[in-house]
C-alpha cells in the first residue's frame, strides 16, 4: 500500500479536476490485522492459533508490489494430522447437528463476514492483486451469496439430498489467490453438507483463508475455554481448519483416510495432488475456475450487429481487472466499437489494487510455463488480432456463425452475448457449450441454484457406502490376460467422439435413439425379472435405455428470477466422457451407465475388458442401428493401463469402472470431471436393481449445469 | 406567414409601454437595439457555438441502448467514484460553478428572485472560500433560471449587484411544451428580449413519441433561430420520453438543430434527471462530438439536491465525456436546493462542524 498522499491544495484540484485517492479504510483495517498478530501468523486449528515450534516461515508477499506482509509456518506432517483429527471430530458433531441449524450458522457466518468486508476485500486484493473495486464488491457480494444459499439449502433441505450424508472431512486445496467467490462458495456447500474442511492454501491464500477462519469462530480469543460447552462465533471450533503448506504437496493427505474428498481452487491448472482414498470427488464444482478468479478465467465477450456498443465499451473498460477478456466482434461493428474501447481503456485508471478506484491492477502471474504476454501479443498480431489498453484482444468475425467458431477455440469458460437483438442472442447463446452465459451483461449474479448444485458435490448419496478398507467392487469375470488399449485407437476415437456432434441432437431425439436401441436389443424388455445371466442384464440394459429415454422427454431445466433480471438453468453435457471399464476387477453391469451418459448428450469412449467387449458392442450397434452418430460411442478393448492412456488424451469426463490397485491420481490432472462409480448401479447380477434416487447422481455425474442470464426489468 | 417569421427573427421593437414592468420600471432594452445604449456583452461563459448540422436521419436510424447495462454502469460509477478530502471540497467548488440557479414557482416574485441573485453572486461565504484559498477566483453559479416574466428582476438585481452572471429563462411553453409553435418562438424573442442571455426550451414530446424527427428538428431549429444570440438549452423532458433509445435520438436531433445544450428535464416531470438517462444523453453528446467536432454541454435538471449527487454528476460526465466538459461553458447542474447542501458540506470541510441554521444565508 502506497504511503498516504499529502493532500493537494484546493486550488490546484480545482483547476485540474483529478478524482485524488480512494477511501483507504480497507488497506488499513488490513494492516491493523497484521500488526495485531505480530506480522507472524500461524496454522489455525480447533479454533485458536497453532504455532509449532521449527517450522519454516513462508512469506505472504502483496501480490502488487511483492512486499512481504507477514509470515506463516510451514505446514509439515504433524500440523496436517492435529488438523485432520480436529475436522473429523468437528465433522461428526456438525453432520450431526441437522440442516436446520447449519443452515442457521451458515447465515450468521455471512454475517460475520459482512462485517469485516473492507478487511476481506484488501486481502483478497493483498493476496491476489485483484482491484478493491472487485474484491470488496462483486466478489464478496457473490461469495456472501453463495454462502447464504448454501445455508438456506441446508436449512430446507437440498432438492433430492435429503437422505444423503456429509463426507466427512474435505480438503481443499488452495494453489495461490483464491477469489472471495470461488473459496465462501466452496465453504458454502462443504460446511452446508454437514462436512469439515482442511484448508490447505499456499501462501498466496493463506491470507484469506486464515481470516475467514478466525471470523467463522468469532475470533481466535472467542472460541478459547467455551469449546466445551458451546461457541461463541458462528461456527464451531475445528469446522475450518487452515494449514499453510509449500508445494509440492505430493502425498501429505495420504495416511489420513478421514480425509474423503479434496478440491482443488485457484491456480489456472487445477491438479490433483494425490488422493486420499481412491475417491477424488470433489473436483472443482464450477467446472473450472468461475469467470472471475485471477488468471485462469477466460471470458468471450461476443459483439453482434444490433449491440449496445457503448455499453460493451464501459462492461469491457469495467471487466478487464476481473478476467482475461477476448472480444469477438462483427466486422460491422469493430470500427466504431474500436474508437470507444480505445476512449475508455483509455481512461482506464491503473495502478494500486487498493485503491477502490482503480480498475486494473497488475496483471497477474502467469502459471508456470506460459509464454510471455508480449510473446503471445506477437503470435495474436499475426493472426490478425487487434490489441487495445491493457491487453484487450479484439478478433474480427464475418458472421455470428463465425462468432461461434472462433469462441469454441479460444478456450474459454464463459461468455458475454451482446445484441438488442432478442432473438439473435439467444440463437448464439444457445450455440455456445458453455457453462455460464450472459447477454448484454459481463458480471451478473449466480442463481441460488448453483450453489445448491455444488452442495451435491459434497455428500455421499445413501447408495453409495464409504468405501471400507479391505472391499474390492464385485467381480465379474476372471481376470484375463489384457492386451494394453492401443493409443492411437483411442486418439482417434476421442476426436471422432468430439466431431459427432450429439450433445448439439435435442434431447427428445436423443430419446428417440435410445428408445430404438432398446427396441433393437430385442428379447425381453422387461428387466427386472431377476433372472441371472445375459437375458437379466439385456432386460437391464432395456429398462436403462428406456427410463433414460423417458427422462430426456419431461427434462426441463429452471427459472430463477434474481435482482436485475433472471437466470435460466439448464443442464448441458461434459463432451466426451472416457469410460476406463478395466483394472483387475471390472464393474459389474458398467454399460448400465452409458444410457444416461448418452441420454445427456455426452459422447463415449468405452475401454472395455475382453469380457465385455461383446455385450458393449451388441449395444452399440443397436444404438447406431436406432440413429445415434458413430462417433458418439467407440469400444475398444482396455486393460490396465486404460486409465491412463484415456487421461493422457484429456476427456472431458474420467470415468473408472474397475476396482484394483489405485491409478496414478497425479496423471488425471489435465481431466476436470473425474468419477468412481461405486453403488449407485446396485447389486450384481440377480440382486437389488438401480437404488431409487440415483438417478439424481447419474444425472449429475453426466452433466454439467449451465445458466443463462437475462438481465433486466427487475433494478430501478 | 414567411413575413411574420421574418419580423420574427429580425426581433420586435417593444412599444414602450411595454418595455416597462408593472412596478413602472424601466426595462433593460433589447440586445441590439439603439435604446440599449450598446449590446450587452455575448455570454462571456458559453463555448463556441454548436451550429448545428442539417438533418441527418441515418445518425439515428440504427440506434441500440441497453437499459439495464446502463443502470449498472452509473450505479458502479456512482458506488466506486467517490471523492475524499481536498479533492471532495474542490469538486463542490466546480459544480457550485456550474450551477445554473433555479427558481420556477408560479409564486415567485421580485423579492425571492433578488435573493436568489445574491446567492447566484455570492454562492459560499467568503470566510470559508478564503480558507481554501478560493476567495479570488471568482467563485459564482453558472447562470440564474427564471419564468420569462422574472427575467427583468433577475436582470435588474444582478446588474445592480454589478455582476455579469448570465440570466436563463425557460420558454417555449414551459414545462409542458403544449402551446403552439407561434406561441413558443414568441415567448422566447420575449425572453431574449428582456435580457436573458441563454433559452432553456422545452420540446414537443409528442413529436419524438410519434418518431416525427423531422418536424422535431424544425421545431428546435426555428427555436434556435429566434433565440438570436442567447445560447439555447434543450430541454428533453427524458421522463416523458418514453425509452432510452428515444432519449438518444432526441438529443441527437436537438444537437443536429443547434442547441447548444441538452437538457434532461424541466424538474416538473414525474421522473427527473437520472443517471442512466444522463449517460445515455452524453454518449449521444460524444458521439455528435465525433461527427461533427462541435462541443455540446450537457444540463442535468431536476431533482438534483444533494452534494453527493452532484458529485456523481460530475464523475459521470468525467467517465463519458472526459475532463474538458466539467466547465460551466459545457456542463450545468440545474439545481434550487442542492447550492445550500454543498455550502454546508463546504462549511464541514473548512470548520469540522456542521452550520446552524443561521449560519449560512438561505435563498
Amino acid at each position: 500500500m502506497a504511503a498516504a498522499l499529502e493532500p493537494l491544495p484546493v486550488t490546484e484540484i480545482f483547476g485540474s479536476m483529478e478524482d485524488g485517492p480512494g477511501a483507504g479504510g480497507a488497506g488499513a483495517a488490513a494492516e491493523a490485522w497484521f500488526s495485531s498478530h505480530g506480522r507472524s501468523l500461524g496454522h489455525f486449528v480447533a479454533g485458536t492459533w497453532l504455532k509449532a515450534p521449527g517450522r519454516e516461515p513462508l512469506e505472504c508477499r502483496e501480490a502488487a508490489t511483492g512486499r512481504p506482509l507477514v509470515t506463516v509456518p510451514r505446514g509439515e506432517g504433524p500440523d496436517v494430522a492435529v488438523a485432520v483429527e480436529t475436522a473429523a471430530t468437528a465433522a461428526a458433531k456438525w453432520g450431526g447437528l441437522g440442516g436446520p441449524r447449519r443452515g442457521r450458522s451458515l447465515d450468521r457466518l455471512a454475517q460475520a463476514l459482512a462485517a469485516a468486508a473492507p478487511q476481506l476485500g484488501a486481502l483478497s486484493t493483498l493476496g491476489g492483486g485483484r482491484p478493491l473495486a472487485l474484491t470488496l464488491g462483486s466478489d464478496l457480494d457473490l461469495g456472501l451469496r453463495r454462502l447464504r444459499a448454501a445455508g438456506g439449502g441446508a436449512a430446507l433441505g437440498p432438492p433430492g439430498l435429503s437422505d444423503w450424508s456429509p463426507l466427512g472431512v474435505v480438503a481443499l486445496v488452495i494453489e495461490g489467490p483464491c477469489d472471495l467467490a470461488t473459496l465462501l462458495g466452496t465453504l458454502g456447500a462443504i460446511l452446508a453438507m454437514g462436512n469439515a474442511a482442511l484448508l490447505l492454501p499456499d501462501p498466496q491464500g493463506a491470507l484469506l483463508s486464515l481470516r475467514v477462519a478466525e471470523l467463522a469462530v468469532g475470533g481466535a480469543s472467542a472460541a478459547v475455554g467455551v469449546a466445551s460447552r458451546s461457541w461463541a462465533g458462528p461456527l464451531p471450533p475445528g469446522l475450518l481448519n487452515v494449514v499453510s503448506v509449500a508445494p509440492p504437496l505430493g502425498h501429505a493427505l495420504r495416511g489420513h483416510p478421514e480425509v474423503t474428498a479434496v478440491t482443488v481452487l485457484g491456480g489456472a491448472q487445477a491438479a490433483l495432488w494425490g488422493s486420499p482414498r481412491g475417491v477424488p470427488r470433489g473436483v472443482s464444482p464450477w467446472g473450472g475456475p468461475r469467470g472471475v478468479s485471477p488468471g485462469g478465467a477466460r471470458v468471450a465477450v461476443l459483439v453482434l450487429d444490433s449491440a449496445d456498443l457503448d455499453s460493451v465499451a464501459a462492461a469491457l473498460a469495467g471487466g478487464l481487472g476481473g478476467a482475461q477478456l477476448l472480444v469477438v466482434a462483427l466486422e460491422g461493428a469493430l470500427g466504431a466499437l474500436g474508437r470507444l474501447l480505445r476512449v475508455r481503456l483509455g481512461a482506464l485508471r491503473l495502478g494500486d489494487p487498493l485503491d477502490p478506484k482503480t480498475g486494473l491492477g497488475p496483471l497477474p502471474q502467469p502459471p508456470p510455463g506460459t509464454p510471455h504476454p508480449q510473446e503471445l501479443l506477437r503470435a495474436a498480431l499475426e493472426e490478425g488480432a487487434e490489441f487495445w489498453g491493457p491487453l484487450l484482444p479484439l478478433v474480427p468475425v464475418r458472421s455470428p456463425q463465425d462468432a461461434i467458431s472462433v469462441t469454441l477455440g479460444l478456450g474459454v469458460t464463459a461468455a458475454s452475448v451482446w445484441a438488442q437483438d432478442v432473438p439473435a442472442a439467444l440463437d448464439v447463446a444457445d450455440r455456445l457449450p458453455l457453462g455460464r452465459v450472459w447477454i448484454n451483461a459481463l458480471e451478473a449474479p449466480e442463481a441460488p441454484g448453483e450453489a445448491l448444485e455444488a452442495m451435491r458435490e459434497f455428500g455421499r448419496p445413501p447408495w453409495d457406502p464409504p468405501p471400507a478398507p479391505g472391499t474390492l467392487p464385485e467381480q465379474e469375470s476372471s481376470p484375463e490376460p489384457e492386451t494394453p488399449p492401443n493409443d492411437a485407437d483411442v486418439a482417434t476415437a476421442l476426436q471422432e467422439a468430439r466431431r459427432a456432434g450429439w450433445g448439439r441432437v435435442p434431447g427428445p431425439a436423443r430419446a428417440q435413439v435410445l428408445r430404438g436401441a432398446a427396441a433393437a436389443l430385442g428379447g425381453d424388455s422387461d428387466g427386472d425379472d431377476g433372472d441371472n445371466g445375459d437375458n437379466g442384464d439385456t432386460g437391464r440394459l432395456q429398462a436403462a435405455l428406456l427410463r433414460w429415454a423417458a427422462r430426456m422427454e419431461l427434462m426441463g431445466g429452471a427459472v430463477q428470477e434474481v435482482a436485475g433480471g433472471r437466470v435460466l438453468l439448464t443442464r448441458r453435457p461434459l463432451g466426451v466422457v472416457g469410460v476406463a471399464w478395466g483394472g483387475p476387477r471390472p464393474l459389474a453391469r458398467a454399460l448400465e451407465l452409458l444410457p444416461p451418459a448418452l441420454a445427456l448428450g455426452n459422447a463415449l469412449v468405452l475401454l472395455a475388458p475382453p469380457g465385455g467387449i461383446g455385450p458393449a458392442l451388441r449395444l452399440r450397434q443397436a444404438l447406431v442401428g436406432a440413429g445415434l452418430p458413430q462417433g458418439a460411442l467407440s469400444v475398444l478393448p482396455g486393460g490396465a493401463g486404460a486409465v491412463t492412456t484415456l487421461s493422457r488424451h484429456r476427456p472431458d469426463g474420467l470415468w473408472i469402472c474397475g476396482g484394483g490397485p489405485e491409478p496414478d491420481w497425479s496423471s488425471l490432472g489435465g481431466v476436470t470431471h473425474v468419477w468412481v462409480p461405486g453403488g449407485v448401479l446396485g447389486g450384481g447380477p440377480g440382486q437389488d436393481p438401480a437404488p431409487p434416487g440415483c438417478d439424481l447422481e447419474l444425472e449429475l455425474r453426466s452433466s454439467r449445469p449451465r445458466s443463462l442470464w437475462l438481465p433486466g426489468g427487475g433494478s430501478q | 406567414m414567411g413575413s411574420v417569421l421574418a419580423s420574427w427573427r429580425r426581433g420586435p421593437e417593444l412599444p414602450a409601454h411595454a418595455r416597462r414592468d408593472r412596478q413602472g420600471r424601466s426595462l433593460p432594452a433589447p440586445p441590439g437595439s439603439a435604446a440599449g445604449g450598446g449590446e450587452l456583452p455575448a455570454a462571456p461563459i458559453m463555448a463556441g457555438r454548436n451550429p448545428g448540422t442539417k438533418l441527418e436521419l441515418g445518425w439515428i436510424s440504427k440506434v441500440h441502448v441497453n437499459r439495464p447495462a446502463v443502470v449498472r454502469h452509473a450505479e458502479q460509477i456512482k458506488k466506486w467514484r467517490t471523492v475524499k478530502g481536498n479533492w471532495q471540497a474542490a469538486w463542490l467548488l466546480k459544480a457550485v460553478t456550474c450551477i445554473d440557479l433555479t427558481t420556477l414557482s408560479g409564486d415567485d416574485t421580485p423579492s425571492n428572485v433578488h435573493r436568489l441573485c445574491f446567492k447566484a453572486k455570492h454562492p459560499i461565504r467568503e470566510d470559508l472560500l478564503k480558507a481554501l484559498d478560493m476567495h479570488d477566483k471568482g467563485i459564482t453559479v453558472a447562470a440564474v433560471c427564471v419564468y420569462p416574466a422574472r427575467v427583468i428582476d433577475a436582470v435588474n438585481a444582478l446588474m445592480a449587484a454589478g455582476c455579469d452572471i448570465p440570466v436563463a429563462s425557460v420558454a417555449a411553453g414551459f414545462p409542458s411544451g403544449q402551446t403552439p409553435l407561434e406561441t413558443k418562438l414568441a415567448e422566447i424573442r420575449l425572453a431574449v428580449q428582456y435580457g436573458a442571455r441563454e433559452i432553456d426550451i422545452v420540446i414537443s414530446r409528442s413529436l419524438v413519441l410519434a418518431g416525427q424527427w423531422e418536424d422535431l428538428y424544425e421545431e428546435i431549429r426555428q427555436c434556435r433561430e429566434a433565440c438570436g444570440e442567447a445560447h439555447m438549452k434543450t430541454i428533453l423532458a427524458t421522463g416523458e420520453l418514453g425509452s432510452l433509445p428515444n432519449v438518444y435520438k432526441a438529443s441527437m436531433i436537438a444537437m443536429m438543430a443547434g442547441s447548444d445544450f441538452i437538457k434532461t428535464s424541466t424538474g416538473k416531470e414525474v421522473e427527473n434527471a437520472t443517471f442512466p438517462v444522463g449517460v445515455v444523453m452524453m454518449r449521444a453528446i460524444r458521439e455528435y462530438y465525433w461527427q461533427t467536432g462541435n462541443k455540446v454541454g450537457f444540463k442535468p435538471a431536476g431533482g438534483i439536491r444533494t452534494a453527493k449527487d452532484a458529485i456523481t454528476w460530475l464523475m459521470l460526465v468525467k467517465d463519458e465525456l472526459g475532463v474538458e466538459w466539467l466547465k460551466p461553458e459545457l456542463f450545468r447542474l440545474g439545481a434550487s436546493s442542492l447550492l445550500e447542501d454543498i455550502e454546508k458540506q463546504i462549511f464541514y470541510h473548512v470548520t469540522g462542524t456542521y452550520p446552524l441554521l443561521h449560519d449560512l444565508a438561505t435563498v
